[in-house]
């Protein structure tokens, strides 16, 4: 069978540093997967709900297949649930495998959740290293960071850019993070002070690193004759695919975000997509260390390489843009570690409904793309395009 | 090839902190108070009381208390030491054989799991013949307490 | 609203012990370090030199059967210095970063030391992609990646 796919809903939590949260793990679910039925309203519960695909990592929960802890998932109202766990992907991946659910006829309705809260980590390293190669790479305690790292020196290095190009992409988020009522860090650091904050990892900022965030993210998805039913602004799921990598970094060429190429190709073509930066009204993409944003204009197509700084100079993916990019602040500002790379996805369907509050909404938007990135420090990616 | 069984070693060493929120917070201070807190959700009785309502999401609509008596609802005796099985944080391990138990205190809708014990005896035939499913138990407490589960040592027989 | 001044904050661990068999190519490769060697393996089907070696080529699919040392020397492929205290790293400032072997179709990750400075922020200006380095060695070798201490450059 061959249908459509729509997202009808949309739920999010506040945002905390993990050190904050008061909130029990399960109860944050709770909390998002709620506000995601009051989003589409018209009585929707659990009741209604075919199958939960829920994404989380086992060790930022603190609980091996956390999945069997969520009571929120309707366990005992003898739901189908899922665990998907693709790493810092599983978002995109829990999106996919929702998508894919309805797609084949098997559902009508679910619900996709993104809740890393990592609320219990102490120590995000411990977590992130232990995804290392145990025998010839975890030694040298390296992590997504020091990845984003050699990513973005090789950047530097083979297209002259500057300090000053990270840091303006940089303060892009932060501005736009300001008005974003579910960012976790809204602080609107500016270019200069961006350039100030510590150097971590070379070329890395503090202030174009992350933070550890806890909440939750959901989407509601739903067949054609059942999104009709439940909502007057679907957003329909036009292609989605990942993509793989080496589990060893060493085997990885870090020149450019080759992999994302290889996977926008797939995904434009099967959406129609010819000309990314004219087909194309909105973008998320994933931007955990933020010069990443500059290497995905490139490999999703947007400008030719070494370019990326010149779209962020000339507003071209600012608000009032011709093509805006991570209004939400993205990743930058809210990383919960798992949820991030689904909130990519929630705020390009706010976008396309014309929901997005904190006056960061995109006029007439009708095609939007959601990136994650992630896995044992890059290993996958996902992308996804929706429209009206 | 012999040298294919060369081992490597390594661990993996996670230290967690967790919230427990408003309702299991205010089940662990009932615990060091000698109460057991429990809830109404949508029309349904819990100890211990449940964050939210499975079905509707929404937040409990009333806090309930009780002396903890209940009832046994099934149980096994652990006749062999286990080892890597931590009980707690003092990782007390009990001699064996002990008794853990599913016990419905009240009239809550799911139970609670427990050490069921107080038989004055460590003969396993014997514990065999002083327990039964749907047999009256009470908490028994632990002189210091520190808000969490083991704050009842375990459920006794009520004679 | 939750009240929150019931919420309580619960500590624990999780300490977990692991052990894996290494099988033929990674016990060769990790042995040939406790001598001083670097060795890699040549895929009969597409000739990749693979270094670190490995027991198969992911693209050929096909066991890798043919040895070949290297000269050790290596070329940087990217790289970042770490300036602030991470768990499990040495001191600041450390530099890790993505070498190759010769002409191999793969890289690897290591330290990088020995490179003199002033300020620890030079680091980025004077370690440089495409240069070359060699291994130094730990004087107790036990068959692990960490036999090299790190690479240093070559004139050094």
């Amino acid at each position: 069978m061959d249908r459509k796919v729509a997202v009808v809903g949309v739920g999010n939590t506040s945002y905390t540093s993990a050190k904050r949260e008061t909130r029990e793990r399960t109860e944050v679910s709770a909390d998002c997967i709620k506000a995601g039925f009051d989003f589409v309203g018209k009585g929707l519960s659990m009741d209604d709900v075919d199958s939960i695909f829920y994404a989380s990592v086992d060790a930022f929960e603190g609980v091996q297949r956390p999945d069997r802890s969520m009571d929120c998932l309707g366990q005992s109202l003898n739901k189908a649930t899922f665990f998907v766990h693709t790493g810092g992907t599983a978002g995109g991946s829990a999106f996919k495998e929702a998508y894919h659910s309805v797609k084949s006829g098997l559902c009508d309705i679910v619900i996709a959740l993104g809740a890393s809260t990592t609320s219990a980590t102490v120590e995000a390293q411990q977590i992130l290293n232990s995804a290392s190669p145990p025998l010839i790479e975890k030694p040298f305690g390296a992590g997504a960071i020091h990845m984003a790292g050699y990513y973005l020196m090789r950047y530097k290095a083979d297209y002259n850019i500057t300090a000053e190009d990270f840091a303006m992409v940089a303060a892009k988020s932060h501005k736009h993070a300001v008005n974003n009522p579910y960012a976790h860090i809204r602080k609107g650091f500016t270019v200069e002070e961006i350039l100030a904050s510590p150097m971590v990892c070379s070329p890395i900022h503090l202030y174009e690193i992350c933070p550890v965030s806890a909440g939750a993210t959901c989407v509601i998805m739903a067949s054609e004759e059942k999104a009709k039913e439940l909502s007057d602004t679907p957003v329909w799921i036009k292609a989605i695919d990942s993509i793989s990598n080496t589990f060893l970094a060493g085997y990885r060429p870090f020149t450019s975000f080759y992999k994302l190429e290889i996977l926008a190709k797939r995904v434009y073509e099967k959406a129609g997509i010819k000309n990314p930066l004219e087909d194309i009204d909105y973008a998320e993409l994933f931007n955990p260390f933020a010069g990443f944003e500059l290497l995905e204009y490139e490999a999703l197509g947007f400008c030719d390489k070494g370019d990326a700084p010149k779209l962020v100079r000339d507003g071209i993916t600012d608000y009032g843009g011709k093509l805006p990019c991570t209004l939400s602040g993205g990743t930058l500002c809210t990383n919960s570690g798992i949820s991030a790379s689904m909130s990519r996805h929630a705020e390009t369907v706010l976008q396309l409904m014309g929901k997005v509050e904190g006056g960061r909404q995109v006029k007439n938007a009708k095609t939007g793309i959601a990136h994650s990135w992630g896995g044992n420090m890059g290993q996958f990616h996902t992308l996804c395009v929706l429209s009206v | 090839m012999s040298n294919n069984v060369i081992k490597k070693e390594w661990r993996f060493n996670f230290d967690f902190s967790v919230a427990s929120g408003e309702t299991y917070g205010r089940f662990f201070k009932g615990l060091n108070d000698k109460k057991i807190i429990g809830n109404i959700c949508n029309n349904r009785t819990f100890y211990p009381p449940k964050p939210f309502c499975d079905k509707t999401l929404k937040p409990p609509d009333a806090w309930l208390e009780c002396d903890g008596a209940g009832i046994v609802e099934a149980f096994t005796i652990c006749c062999e030491k286990s080892n890597g099985v931590k009980f707690s944080k003092t990782d007390k391990k009990p001699d064996v054989p002990y008794v853990l138990g599913v016990i419905k205190i009240k009239d809550s809708e799911h139970c609670i799991i427990h050490f069921i014990s107080g038989f004055e005896t460590k003969d396993v035939s014997e514990i065999a013949d002083k327990i039964e499913i749907g047999m009256k138990v009470k908490p028994v407490w632990a002189t210091k307490r520190e808000g969490e589960i083991l704050d009842i040592e375990y459920f006794e027989p009520v004679i | 609203m939750q009240d929150i001044s019931y919420n309580k904050r619960f500590e624990y661990n999780w300490d977990v012990p692991f052990k894996v068999t290494l099988g033929e190519s990674y016990f060769r490769f990790l042995d040939g370090l406790k001598n001083k060697k670097i060795l890699g393996n040549i895929c009969p089907k597409c000739n990749g030199l693979h270094v670190p070696a490995r027991p198969f080529c992911d693209k050929c699919l096909v066991e890798i059967t043919k040895w070949y040392e290297t000269s050790g020397i290596v070329t940087i492929e990217s790289f970042s210095v770490t300036y602030v205290k991470f768990l499990g790293l040495p001191d600041p400032p450390h530099i890790t970063g993505i070498v190759r072997a010769e002409n191999a179709v793969t890289s690897f990750l290591h330290q990088i030391g020995g490179i003199p400075y002033d300020e620890p922020k030079e680091l980025d200006e004077k370690t440089k992609i495409g240069m070359k380095l060699k291994p130094v060695w730990a004087e107790k070798r036990i068959g692990d990646i960490q036999d090299i201490l790190y690479f240093t450059p070559v004139d050094a």
